[in-house]
């Protein structure tokens, strides 16, 4: 085909480029970003096929088909997509090798490629290993795609936490390094509400604090593997007894990141259980905790005053609230009743049902409404413990509300309202709480407990995955450069091993690729032998002279050994030409050529 | 000067056999199956239309 009479591409696949293009843009309103620009090359590689008719086009759309391997990895890269490219990079691979190779069998060609690709893996882990590390995701993602991420959020109206717990995602994985606190005592701080507008609260200004930690309580210290959740919050035990890496703390005791956490991020902490009594407030934020939107739930403001006004202590009201709940006959529910423009009256006297978010909203209510100072703090309680890998893990269902009171003289104190209206949440968990399994996420259903054993197993893989693969960031490959002598090994000394390695490793390559070259095969060696047997009885082979001629020759100049001779060389040539030689052959040609005595 | 006449054997000459446009279809299927879960269902619906 000359240059002139190069197919061009048909009209028919430049005008379904340009309508999927145009669809494209209706879709999305542009066509560059992650979204468009993948789904594009996807409908390119599409059309490529469409207009494959030889090995050249073959070739580049398995090309695009390497590079859409990568694009994968821009929105995730969990195990079992892992796995998928992995699979995909082979059959590329081996579609390429069959290109190069039409006439021989598949399975050699898979064979080939499966070789290739296992050429390539140490260099490949050599390059994951040595490749100076960036801090953060390797892959920048554009801004759209931490849109869909779950999370606690910055305010808490009726039924927010409700439908964050219908989630069974991960929050965050926490691996304690002796024993965890039990169940009922695992409050994972979050935001820290502090303004109510009659139905919604929401967080007040980040504040920070110097850092002071608190004075007694049990001490626990951990590893949290932190889901990203674009907001800047890192999660601890309540209260936090060291600050994590590259956080901050504000007044309500919150633990902040420098960014939002749009990455998976591992941090230690360490944390005090039931911590000596705190010191005192500021009375800025003594005002804040009393503050209520005037004429809102006139009901459970008059129930407070009552209390107010029979009670000698803050203490008192916050014990007479306590048995309000306790004895309220509260239901707990993740399907509450939709609630009115007075949401805590309708709470407490008339629906009577409802989730966290309405007992700690309603009990802080009751507390301001008796000027006590209260908060609405948001977190996660509990988290179950992988059978497998000991750690536990937290999740979005694990969502949670409770509330602090400031007494004097003992500073916060923490009081879970749905803990005291229904104790088996805290102490058991959510699964046994709720009156209807059927409203919970599937795997937290009672009934299917036999299949959690296989979770707990995936779980722990994919916590290797995130920690050791995903999670291998600049800390970790010092760390690993450490073990290997090189302490504070920084980008140019890490480039210099990369390439030193590689370097060795190409060598080596070389070095065995080249001893293939100068030691023939087994067959080879078998009829050298052969020709340097025959040679020493003065029958030596013309460099002209095929097996075949050069065994008829030395049959008719040793008739004696005639036989023998003849037998070589058939079994020679059937081993040299054929199409593939088995192992038994070659060993018959061994036997044969060394058991050939010459008279 | 006349355009030089590319070798029989070149990638650009060679036709492509059915088995080799098999494995292809199918390492792209495979490559791109995750992203359509993703697409817009009328790209999913044009791209099956065009290999029909």
């Amino acid at each position: 085909m000359s240059a002139n009479q190069k197919r061009q591409p048909s009209r028919l696949v430049l005008g379904v480029a340009a309508v999927a293009m145009l669809g494209v843009w209706m879709e999305y309103r542009t066509l560059f970003g992650r979204g468009p620009g993948i789904v594009l090359l996807v409908l390119f590689a599409g059309l490529k096929l469409l207009e494959t008719r030889t090995h050249r086009d073959a070739a580049v759309a398995a090309f695009l088909g390497y590079f859409l391997i990568i694009t994968n990895l821009l929105y995730t890269q969990s195990i079992p997509t892992a796995a998928l490219m992995c699979a995909a990079l082979f059959t590329l691979t081996a579609t390429l090798v069959g290109l190069s190779a039409p006439q021989r069998g598949q399975r050699a060609n898979l064979r080939t490629a499966a070789l290739l690709l296992a050429h390539a893996a140490p260099a490949a882990l050599v390059l994951f290993l040595l490749f100076p590390r960036v801090q953060g995701p390797l892959w920048g993602l554009p801004q759209d795609a931490y849109a869909g991420m779950t999370g606690l959020s910055d305010s808490m109206a009726p039924g927010n936490l409700s439908s964050l717990a219908q989630s069974d995602a991960i929050a965050f994985r926490a691996e304690f390094a002796g024993q965890a606190p039990p169940h009922a005592q695992r409050y994972w701080r979050g935001p820290v509400l502090w303004d109510f507008d009659g139905r919604t609260w929401t967080i007040m200004p980040a504040a920070f604090t110097t850092f002071a930690p608190p004075q007694g309580g049990t001490r626990y210290s951990y590893d949290i593997v932190l889901e990203p959740h674009n907001r800047p919050w890192l999660f601890a035990l309540e209260s936090a007894a060291s600050l994590p890496e590259r956080s901050r703390m504000t007044l309500d005791g919150q633990l902040f990141a420098t960014a939002p956490v749009r990455a998976r991020l591992r941090y230690q902490a360490s944390s005090a259980v039931d911590p000596a009594p705190g010191a005192g407030e500021d009375a800025r934020l003594l005002w804040r905790a009393r503050r209520l939107p005037p004429d809102s739930n006139p009901r459970a403001a008059a129930l407070a005053a009552e209390w107010r006004a029979a009670s000698s202590s803050d203490a008192e009201i916050l014990m007479r609230a306590i048995a309000f709940l306790r004895e309220g006959r509260y239901t707990y529910t993740l399907e509450p009743a939709l609630l009115g423009a007075h949401p805590v009256d309708d709470f407490l006297f008339a629906s009577r049902e409802g989730f966290c978010e309405h007992f700690s909203s309603a009990f802080v209510f009751l507390m301001r409404a008796a000027g006590v100072p209260a908060r609405v703090v948001t977190g996660y309680q509990g988290g179950d413990l992988n059978s497998v890998d000991s750690i536990i893990t937290v999740r979005q269902s694990d969502a949670h509300a409770w509330a602090e009171v400031f007494l004097a003289g003992r500073g916060w104190v923490r009081v879970d309202p749905t803990a005291a209206a229904v104790p088996g949440r805290v102490d058991v968990g959510l699964a046994r709480a709720v009156p209807r399994p059927e409203s919970l996420p599937l795997m937290r259903r009672p009934s299917l407990e036999w299949l959690r054993g296989a979770r707990d197993r995936w779980e722990a893989l994919a916590h290797v995955w995130n920690v050791w693969v995903l999670g291998y960031n600049p800390e970790r490959q010092r760390d690993l450069m450490s073990l290997v002598g090189m302490r504070d090994a920084d980008w140019r000394a890490l480039t210099a091993t990369l390439f030193s390695v590689l370097g060795l490793m190409t060598l080596a390559l070389l070095a065995w690729s080249l001893g293939r070259l100068v030691r023939p095969d087994p067959v080879q060696r078998a009829w050298r032998a052969f020709c340097r047997k025959l040679a020493a009885r003065g029958v030596a082979r013309a460099p002209y002279e095929g097996p075949r001629d050069y065994a008829s020759r030395a049959a008719r100049a040793l008739p004696a050994s005639r036989l023998a001779i003849l037998r070589i060389g058939v079994q020679y040539i059937r081993l040299r030409y054929g199409a593939h030689p088995s192992r038994p052959g070659v060993v018959k040609l061994r036997r044969m050529v060394r058991g050939l005595r010459l008279a | 000067m006349s355009a030089a006449v590319p070798h029989p054997l070149s990638p650009g000459s060679r036709a492509v056999g059915a088995r080799d446009l098999a494995w292809l279809t199918g390492s792209l299927v495979l490559v791109a199956a995750p992203h359509a879960l993703r697409a817009p269902w009328w790209l999913m619906l044009l791209t099956l239309c065009l290999r029909g």
